[in-house]
């Protein structure tokens, strides 16, 4: 783009908003960064071609916290919510809008991946991501290697969210086996975080997380694979021994005005045309059964359902239950 | 003016107060209410229990002592700072003082939000800062600077040091540098008489900086935010935390007046502190 | 210590503080024109594709939009307000005048994040919350006591025997007030009016709890930026918004150079 029609694009685009003759506008809130460019290309931008009366209006970051203050203050302002594993479900009925399934085709997701309140976007996983030049050649094998700071001097990247799987990264490396994690022992998983505690650098968004890996803040983190990939470059690699599976959700908020216009949407995103395109972009598999074996090779090898084998299930369930009382006794943990 | 037998009554209340009857109308609604609707969110049905939380957990207390230690430090820091800055803008040619106001007032104009990305930049691993340690063969590992109560600090002084410089300036400005000349005279050395005659002048200017900068770094959100690290929060994140994250209202009002208590206690303090100088000011210049 | 010793670090210590101010605000600017997505610097290469990016994306687009009208709207607000209480304040001696004083500039010392949440629990309630009158309304809060002391300190230096005079010779209050006192005071009114406007430009932490995403303002989005998506794209809106501060300053001081 030359200068030159730079004050041009401007007042073009000052006067755009008000121009604009759409009639519904949808507002969708997502996680932001490369993430929801990706959404944006591949799910957003070709639904407003089809649909010319609707317009879609983008903000980030999502909040489980913000859907629920707009729908207690009756002042809902998203029509559309991208969440992860722990919200969402029918202990939320409070702050979502039921999936309308006659709109939504709910045959076509994988099964598990559409439920009352929310249907999947995607699928992720959080990933032992490192950076090599720190270790000298040296690769590390599970997700004990995070807490062992003497083989593998460095910072500790992690997630500060209670549900986002580092107590269960925490158990696993203390030898809880995976398949028995439930009921977890936070106390235990606290005890066996403080031994590097002052080695974590927390992050809450996606964009720290890859800025913290790939500025050589941290040595180590525990990031989703997307942000991971992206410091490729800088020298960023996977541990796929053990990793947290995750999700994406779609979900309404309670008392939007937009809810049909909404759910046609999700109809539109989770079509096999729309995730396979989102496939080119980023490394999650998709939801829908019909378009799992239309998967992009763009990202073969780094996709979750590559390592099935070291897979650890995040229990949602168990979360919706007690996610509270573990999020306040980590939040205290934290500050201790 | 028309009608005069309306006359006795406005000027017994001079007429130019009804002036005041907008604007005062405005902030009862839009500042007073609000402060007040906090209080009473902070103790439903009359009771303290918010304030109770507050005052028996060792994490609030621990938060609320933090930001105490910041303030101070982040306070002394930029006076110390602030003082041979304004010191020079008041005695420098002025050419050089308006290199030195532009220098000051451009940061004071450009976002304090666009100040701390930079700073995030600046100050990581990879960071301006560490590669120049680095080069200058200080360190062989980066310093962690980010996301540390070092690095908020960095951040806070540069936003406050033009709140600092100001208050100084003017003071010092005002000081007849032939009082030092005659010191310096009569015989003191340089730093007698910058101790003995120069530094008591400049004393309301210090308390005046000293005040601003304590009070402002109290109630610090954004710079904290961007550059400290969650286990080193600041009580307006935690308010701010309270309100967004847990979404415990109550527990967020109480915290925003214990926030507001501590910021007038300040004041107040600070006040007294200025009143023991002004008098004993007033006691030098009787026995001179 | 000798004398030439003392000089020497004394400047270099200014030149250092002066440096320490300048330079994190500066390199903003070079930063935008970096050709990698992670933020650096020094930057590498040389574009404008940032700036492109950001003047052609409808959301910065329509935050500048609603930045622009928010805080021209406080600005005559706050100017409109504060000028009366100023005006108030210098014209007559009463009791409670101190204090009313100090309830009108309660507002500049107040931390923001306690005004930012006493405003959102009030606004839910009436509906303000999201609107671009909320936002109005908890800006001109903020801008209020700059406009105040600004007209104030130009009013102590009008004669007040000047409007005596006007009115004595028989001109009415509000002539007076036109013909006499305002074209005198203009200049404190204007730069009121200027750090009112850049008061609701700068501000974040209110709008943090009063905005929605139709009427989030251009500080909202780089906040929202700067937490999800670190790239040069935000260091290009900077380098815009110090360009547009720089006016601003240089407007305000050819206002006082005309007083």
């Amino acid at each position: 783009m030359k200068l030159g029609s730079l004050p041009g694009a401007l007042t073009i685009c000052l006067l755009a908003p008000s121009i604009g003759s759409a009639e519904t506008t949808l507002t969708i809130s997502s996680y932001g960064g490369g993430y929801q460019e990706a959404q944006s290309k591949a799910y957003f931008s070709p639904f407003i071609s089809a649909n010319p009366d609707v317009l879609i209006r983008e903000d980030s970051p999502s909040s489980n916290a913000k859907l629920k203050a707009m729908v207690e203050a009756g002042a809902v302002d998203w029509d559309i919510m991208v969440t992860d594993d722990t919200f969402g479900l029918d202990s939320d009925a409070a702050w979502l809008e039921p999936i309308d399934y006659t709109i939504v085709n709910r045959d076509k997701f994988l099964p598990g991946t559409a439920d009352t309140y929310r249907i999947a976007a995607d699928i992720e996983a959080t990933v032992l991501a490192y950076n090599a030049e720190d270790f000298a050649g040296q690769t590390p094998d599970g997700l004990a290697a995070f807490f062992d700071t003497e083989t593998w001097p460095g910072l500790r990247a992690a997630w500060k969210y209670a549900p986002g799987g580092l107590l269960e990264t925490a158990l696993v490396a203390d030898g809880v086996p995976a398949d028995q994690l439930y009921p977890l022992d936070v106390e235990r998983a606290l005890t066996k975080l403080d031994t590097i505690k002052d080695d974590i650098v927390w992050w809450e968004t996606g964009a720290q997380s890859e800025q913290l890996l790939s500025s050589g803040e941290a040595s180590m983190g525990l990031v989703w694979v997307s942000r991971a990939l992206s410091g490729a470059d800088k020298g960023i690699q996977i541990d796929w021994t053990e990793w947290t599976s995750q999700a994406a959700y779609w979900v309404v908020p309670k008392g939007t005005k937009n809810k049909d216009a909404a759910m046609k949407a999700l109809e539109f995103f989770t079509e096999p045309a729309q995730q396979i395109a989102f496939t080119e972009f980023m490394p999650y598999g998709p939801s829908n059964k019909n378009a799992v074996d239309g998967v992009l090779p763009n990202f073969k090898g780094n996709l979750p359902t590559d390592h099935l084998e070291g897979r650890i299930q995040i229990n949602a369930e168990w979360w919706a239950e007690n996610g509270a009382a573990v999020d306040q006794r980590f939040q205290e943990w934290l500050l201790q | 003016m028309g009608n005069r037998s309306a006359r006795p009554l406005l000027s017994r209340v001079p007429a130019a107060l009804w002036l005041l009857i907008p604007v005062l109308l405005f902030v009862a609604v839009f500042f007073l209410y609000p402060l007040l609707r906090l209080l009473m969110v902070s103790v439903p049905g009359g009771s303290f229990q918010f304030y109770e939380q507050i005052l028996t957990s060792p994490v609030f207390l621990r938060v609320i002592g933090e930001t105490f230690q910041t303030s101070l430090v982040v306070m002394l820091v930029t006076v110390l700072i602030a003082f041979p800055y304004a010191y020079a803008m008041a005695n420098c040619s002025r050419t050089t003082l308006l290199l030195l106001t532009i220098a000051l007032l451009i940061p004071f104009w450009v976002s304090l939000l666009l100040r701390s990305f930079s700073w995030i930049v600046l100050l990581q691993n990879s960071g301006l800062v560490n590669d120049m340690l680095r080069g200058l063969g200080l360190i062989d590992r980066p310093l962690r600077l980010i996301r540390t109560p070092l690095g908020v600090a960095i951040g806070m002084v540069h936003v406050l040091l033009p709140y600092a410089v100001l208050p100084l300036y003017t003071i010092l400005k005002k000081i007849d540098m032939r009082l030092m000349e005659a010191s310096s005279i009569c015989g003191a050395s340089w730093f007698h008489g910058f101790r003995r005659v120069y530094l008591p002048m400049t004393l309301p200017g210090i308390a005046a900086a000293a005040i601003l900068t304590f009070t402002l770094s109290l109630g610090f959100y954004i710079t904290p935010a961007l550059l400290g690290s969650p286990r080193d929060m600041m009580i307006a994140q935690m308010i701010a935390g309270q309100i967004q994250e847990q979404l415990n209202f109550g527990l967020g009002a109480a915290l925003a007046v214990v926030l507001i208590a501590l910021t007038a206690t300040a004041f107040g303090l600070f006040g007294l502190l200025q009143m023991v100088f002004a008098r004993r000011q007033a006691k030098r210049e009787q026995t001179a | 210590m000798t004398t030439a010793l003392r000089r020497i670090l004394f400047w270099g210590f200014v030149t250092l503080t002066a440096l320490f101010l300048l330079v994190p605000t500066l390199i903003i600017v070079p930063m935008s024109f970096s050709t990698t997505p992670q933020l650096e610097f020094p930057p590498v290469g040389f574009t404008l594709d940032w700036y492109g990016k950001v003047l052609t994306d409808t959301a910065w687009l329509a935050a500048l939009k609603n930045s622009l009208l928010i805080g021209s709207a406080t600005a005559i607000l706050a100017t409109t307000l504060g000028t009366a209480a100023a005006l108030a304040l210098s014209a007559a001696e009463f009791r409670g005048k101190g204090v009313i004083l100090a309830l009108l500039l309660a507002p500049m010392v107040t931390p923001v994040i306690v005004l930012g949440v006493g405003i959102y629990m009030v606004f839910a309630r009436w509906g303000l919350s999201g609107t671009l009158p909320g936002m109005v309304a908890a800006h001109t809060v903020l801008a209020i006591p700059f406009v105040v002391v600004s007209v104030m300190a130009s009013l102590k230096m009008v004669n007040a025997n000047l409007a005596m005079a006007s009115a004595g010779l028989g001109a009415g209050r509000w002539f007076t007030f036109r013909r006499v006192t305002l074209p005198l005071i203009l200049p404190g009114v204007t730069s009121g009016a200027v750090f009112a406007f850049i008061t609701s430009w700068d501000e974040v932490v209110v709008a943090i709890f009063v905005a929605n995403t139709e009427t989030r303002t251009v500080p909202i989005m780089i906040w929202n930026q700067v937490r999800t998506n670190l790239d040069p794209a935000t260091a290009a809106v900077g380098a815009l918004l110090i360009v547009l501060s720089a006016i601003g300053v240089m407007l305000s001081y050819k206002f006082k150079e005309t007083r």
